[in-house]
């Protein structure tokens, strides 16, 4: 085992190095091309019963989008078990998955059970499967956007994990509410008006109930984690792309921009998840200027 | 045979004919004391047995010229000069008088390991003219009333054989073995002393003698051109059949590497260069961890402290660094690659002697000496202050504990009979690192909150070493624990908690003078304990997506590595000209889940034949095998019954000497690799033996040895290192392939203790393997890359110029020497990589670092 350390110490610090690298590449808080910023699934995951008395609800899954002239379209699909969502010849939307129309999960439909059974991927309904149900699975959905502009600028695919259990406590979508300028919760941000050239910090605000606690696979309690992504249009620069709900002394919410030097109409997204398939956004506008 | 050991002797001035104004007075100049090389070499050197004067001449004579004439001198095991060369003329007809009398000295031979063999010297003939001489008091006449000793300046170092001068009472006398001198009945009053010392600046006091008393003085003697170490490269009639050995000198002083041993072997043929210039050994196309890195015979934990800033043992605690490519003894194993075995020297036995060593990044202090008659210790202590810097700057504010290092080496000898040396090496290192992430990380948000590194280890070894006549054993026992942990963020961890024990032990029979035999018994045995929540960690040649996006596997046991070997080896010679070696070396491979034992058997063949006094051939093919590495054999993360890699090592070379002290060495060499473990398409197993590779090339060395004022040397190596993961794939490049690597360095004594070196480096850019597309997960909120063919791109080339500059103040009982170390002088920024934009839509390269200055100070006692 002599080497392990070596390799590891080069293989953590080749992550961390690599993750605050690249000052000329684009950054992912700016907005330029198509892009999801987050998907959210209403529930936040499909509760299965598998005594079948109660059917599982459907699941209707909702983008957040940014596209430089008005919103893409964004097309889901149900990959097919087993598919390396991440190989480049792996077509979902498209060969490889099920379209979801309005972007429903129905695990009730005769289709998407059919897909799921595939291959022997997710056989809802046998016995042995049902330890796993509990434990839950991931379902992969893949996306595609689009605004029609031609090249990469104007497409983005990827995958959200939908989250399938058998459980009595499921899982709910954290609640953003709010997002202040400064960090004494005193002046909301929409239509607030903002210096030039100046760092301001942004304070979001959850609803009471948000940072949920659950049981873990090992039966321990945990408390969820929620993490913010920080999106903005315009000149400015946000300063702190990620940051997270304190927890045991550690963290921070906020998130500290720079405004530009130019007057503008900046629309800032935030977008908050529990670590758990639960998400939630936020989208507010506000203008710089002398 | 004649065994190339050259010792660098220093005679008493050889007297020229007397003038009314000159007297000859013939002594018998001693040789300095060799340097103790370890028990396995020199056990006597030779000594003059008759000295012959040489005619001064009459040119020289007339213009009251003096001079010093360095010559090699090549001696018979029954002490007859057989040659004679002249190294550095003095021109004005010395030389030739100096050859003319060297032919005529007689030695008592020198003796290695115990028996009378041939070895060539380097001697230093003085011509100096002397003041005529006055009617001197016969000998026992009158009590001593002048007495004292003579040291090298700056390291106190005792000066045998130097002549000791009242010029004005015309008396003169020389100093012993322990550099004393004594005169007796020195007429009271002020009276000049002169002290003449061949390589040194003369000297010259007064001294105060009273009546009835005793004068006692201490004189320290400059040297002409300061060194604190001796020069010595060993023979070539070793073990070994091809193999490059640096000095502890030249080790020091080449620029850019900050002294560091392991840093320096990249300098030679055969070793690419390191990403980001760290240290990693790439031999002939092979991995770091296919090579093996050895101290003193076996393997330590850690190489490097922090990713390869400066490697954990002293490098002035060392003797020489051995670099052997390929094609070694049986003696080494375990390895498919090359070897690198830097060997611990001796501490001094002439006194106490120290230094302190402060630079930009860290502090160190070493102490040696005698504790008793056979009894020596050596102690070092390093510790680097990184951490104090950022502090201060608060250039990083979230550290829990910066990043520091500290390591320590313990070596106590002890001669405890005839034939028999007990030697205890202690050795530890401690790295540290913890940062608070208030945030989560931009390109991984689940790593968030601590971030923590810390490796370290302890070994203790045990030596004995027995050899008498023909025989040599060298038994060595070594014990220490070892650790390693990092945490990262909440989700990932791995812990590994190692003790080690090896034994190993070697036994060299010399048969007749034509044949030597030597076989031994090597073993390594680690219990680690394994804690980890981690993704399997990635392979050379398979790019991964992040490893936020890929399963973690969860292990926490105890595991076995059992690594038994037993080996022999003839070193035949059935004519001078041509050595043989033959060997053969069994290994075995036991880890804890395995369902049959992995064995090897590796047969070796190397051959060294000296076509004439001036060529050498030198050719070697054979088998090695290396063990699994990493986790490979743990059903987590590879297969419990993964085969060692294999490699089929062959080379063919020539060397050439060119001048005494310029040699050139041009070898070829083909390794086929196979059995290499490559991930399978799903596991468990996790991995199979499918891989194999090719590395084949040709290396270039131009070498001048250390000499006096030079040293440095041209390395040139055209290689390529290829792979092909599983059947059915197409080849492709070995991920530190690098075609052409040129490395030209030279280090050059100046007057007045002044030092400079350069060193010049090019070479191909290492290969990656492109992005060529991209899916983004939503539930992280990263990007996964879709890669391209494997290793298809390269980076661009390398070059930089690295130059170091010694300034060295030389004091009565200590010296101190200040050094700029200047990396990357004409500033550029290598390529080391390649970065991605969050999304892998831009990319642009990862740069090195810019001009880097590092200013040092060593004071030496």
């Amino acid at each position: 085992m002599r080497a392990l350390g070596c390799i590891a110490v080069a293989f953590v610090f080749t992550v961390w190095l690599l993750s605050a690298c690249g000052p000329d590449l684009e950054r992912q808080s700016q907005l330029e091309r198509v892009r999801v910023l987050a998907v959210r699934a209403d529930p936040a995951e499909i509760v299965f019963d598998p005594q079948g008395s109660v059917p599982p609800a459907p699941v209707r899954l909702t983008s957040l989008t940014y596209a430089p002239d008005g919103g893409p379209e964004v097309t889901y699909a149900l990959c097919r078990p087993g598919a390396n969502v991440y190989a480049q010849d792996v077509q979902c939307p498209g060969a490889d998955g099920l379209t979801l129309d309005g972007g429903v999960v129905d695990v009730g439909d005769p289709s998407v059970r059919a897909l799921l059974a595939a291959d022997g991927g997710v056989p809802l309904t046998d016995p042995s499967f049902q330890p796993q149900l509990a434990r839950g699975i991931q379902l992969n959905v893949g996306y595609l956007a689009t605004d029609g502009t031609p090249g990469d600028r104007g497409v983005e695919r990827g995958v959200y994990q939908l989250s399938l259990r058998a459980t009595e406590a499921p899982n709910h979508n954290p609640q953003l509410v709010q997002i202040f300028v400064g960090t004494n919760q005193a002046q909301p941000l929409q239509g607030a008006r903002l210096p030039l050239k100046t760092k301001v910090t942004f304070t979001p605000s959850l609803a009471p109930g948000s940072v949920e606690t659950y049981v873990d696979a090992a039966g321990q309690t945990q408390t969820e984690l929620l993490v913010y992504s920080w999106f903005a249009t315009g000149q400015g620069k946000v300063e702190d792309f990620r940051s997270q709900e304190p927890f045991n002394g550690l963290g921070k919410r906020e998130s500290d921009y720079t405004t530009a030097s130019v007057p503008e109409v900046v629309t800032l997204y935030v977008v908050v998840r529990d670590g758990r398939g639960g998400t939630d956004w936020i989208v507010r506008s506000f203008s710089v200027g002398p | 045979m004649l065994l190339l050991l050259v010792i660098s002797a220093l005679a008493a001035a050889a007297p020229g004919q007397s003038t009314p104004a000159a007297t000859a007075s013939p002594t018998a100049p001693p040789q300095k004391e060799a340097v103790p090389l370890s028990a396995e070499h020199l056990t006597r050197p030779p000594a003059i047995k008759h000295f012959a004067e040489a005619a001064y001449p009459k040119e020289a004579e007339e213009a009251h010229l003096t001079g010093t004439v360095g010559l090699q001198v090549d001696i018979s095991e029954t002490g007859a000069v057989t040659q004679v060369v002249v190294l550095e003329p003095a021109g004005h007809g010395f030389d030739e008088a100096a050859l003319e009398a060297l032919r005529r000295f007689e030695f008592e031979p020198a003796e290695i390991d115990g028996k009378p063999a041939a070895v060539r010297i380097t001697y230093n003939y003085h011509f100096v003219l002397k003041p005529v001489e006055a009617a001197q008091p016969a000998p026992g006449e009158g009590p001593i009333n002048l007495l004292g000793t003579v040291r090298e300046k700056g390291t106190r170092k005792p000066l045998a054989g130097v002549e000791v001068l009242l010029l004005e009472n015309g008396r003169s006398t020389s100093t012993d073995g322990r550099g004393e001198f004594a005169f007796r009945d020195v007429p009271t009053g002020s009276i000049q002393v002169s002290v003449i010392a061949p390589g040194y600046e003369k000297f010259a006091t007064r001294e105060a003698i009273s009546a009835g008393r005793q004068t006692r003085v201490s004189y320290y003697v400059e040297a002409q051109l300061f060194s604190p170490y001796e020069t010595v490269v060993r023979g070539k009639a070793r073990k070994e059949v091809s193999e490059t050995r640096l000095s502890v000198e030249e080790v020091q002083r080449i620029p850019g590497t900050l002294g560091d041993s392991l840093k320096v072997v990249q300098n030679l043929p055969g070793v690419a260069r390191a990403p980001f210039n760290g240290g990693a050994i790439i031999i002939r196309g092979t991995g770091t961890n296919d090579s093996g890195i050895y101290l003193d015979g076996e393997r330590i934990p850690f190489l490097y402290h922090f990713v390869g800033l400066t490697s954990v043992y002293n490098s002035d605690l060392l003797e020489s660094v051995d670099f052997l490519p390929g094609n070694y003894s049986a003696y080494y194993g375990d390895q498919i690659g090359g070897v690198v075995d830097v060997k611990s020297r001796s501490s001094r036995t002439d006194g106490f002697h120290g230094y302190a060593n402060i630079n930009l990044l860290d502090t160190s202090v070493v102490l040696e000496g005698p504790l008793a008659k056979n009894l020596s210790v050596a102690f070092a202590v390093r510790r680097s202050y990184i951490d104090a810097i950022l502090n201060a700057t608060g250039l990083v504010s979230n550290f829990a504990v910066a990043p520091r290092y500290l390591d320590a080496q313990l070596k106590v000898e002890w001669r405890l009979a005839p034939h028999h040396t007990l030697t205890l090496l202690a050795l530890t290192d401690d790295d540290r690192l913890e940062l608070l992430l208030d945030r989560p990380a931009n390109n991984d948000p689940t790593v968030q909150g601590d971030f923590s590194v810390h490796q370290g280890f302890t070994q203790f070894r045990l030596r004995h070493v027995y050899q008498n006549g023909p025989w040599r054993i060298d038994t060595m026992g070594l014990v220490g624990p070892s650790e390693f942990s990092a945490v990262i963020g909440s989700e990932r961890s791995l812990h590994i908690y190692n003790h080690e024990y090896n034994f190993r032990s070697t036994a060299e029979y010399e048969v007749a003078p034509w044949l030597t035999s030597a076989a031994g018994l090597d073993i390594a045995y680690q219990r680690p304990r394994v804690q980890a929540n981690i993704e399997r960690p990635p392979r050379e040649g398979e790019p991964q997506i992040p490893g936020v996006l890929r399963d973690k596997v969860s292990i926490s046991r105890p595991l076995k590595f059992y690594l038994p070997s037993v080996w022999a080896e003839l070193r035949l010679r059935p004519i001078p000209r041509l050595l043989i070696a033959p060997g053969i070396r069994s290994e075995s491979y036991i880890y804890t889940d395995q369902t049959r034992a992995d064995r090897s058997l590796n047969p070796r063949l190397g051959v060294r034949f000296d076509l004439t006094d001036r060529v050498t051939l030198k050719g070697g093919v054979g088998l090695n095998h290396g063990p699994a590495q990493m986790g490979e054999p743990t059903s987590e993360f590879g297969n419990p019954d993964i085969r060692a890699r294999k490699s089929l090592q062959t080379s063919l070379g020539a060397e050439v000497k060119l001048t005494p002290e310029i040699s050139g060495s041009l070898e070829g060499y083909y390794n086929r690799l196979s059995q290499l473990p490559e991930s399978t398409a799903s596991g468990p197993p996790f991995l199979n033996n499918d891989g194999i590779g090719r590395t084949y090339g040709l290396e270039l060395l131009v070498r001048h040895s250390l000499s006096k004022r030079l040293f440095g040397w041209v390395a040139y190596t055209l290689s390529r290192s290829e792979r092909l993961n599983h059947p059915g794939d197409a080849w492709r490049l070995f991920t530190q392939d690098q075609t052409h690597i040129l490395t030209a360095i030279a280090s050059y004594k100046l007057p007045r203790n002044w030092q400079i070196g350069a060193r010049f480096r090019y070479a191909t850019g290492n290969n990656f393997t492109p992005v060529i597309d991209s899916r983004r997960n939503d539930n992280l909120d990263v990007f996964a890359p879709i890669f391209g063919a494997i290793n298809s791109e390269r980076l661009p080339s390398f070059n930089q110029l690295d130059i170091r500059i010694d300034k060295i103040w030389v004091y009565d009982l200590w010296n101190l020497d200040f050094f700029l170390d200047i990396q990357n002088v004409y500033n550029r920024q290598s390529v080391e990589g390649v970065t991605y934009s969050y999304n892998y839509r831009q990319r642009q390269y990862f740069k090195g670092l810019p001009i880097l200055p590092i200013i040092g100070l060593k004071g030496s006692f």
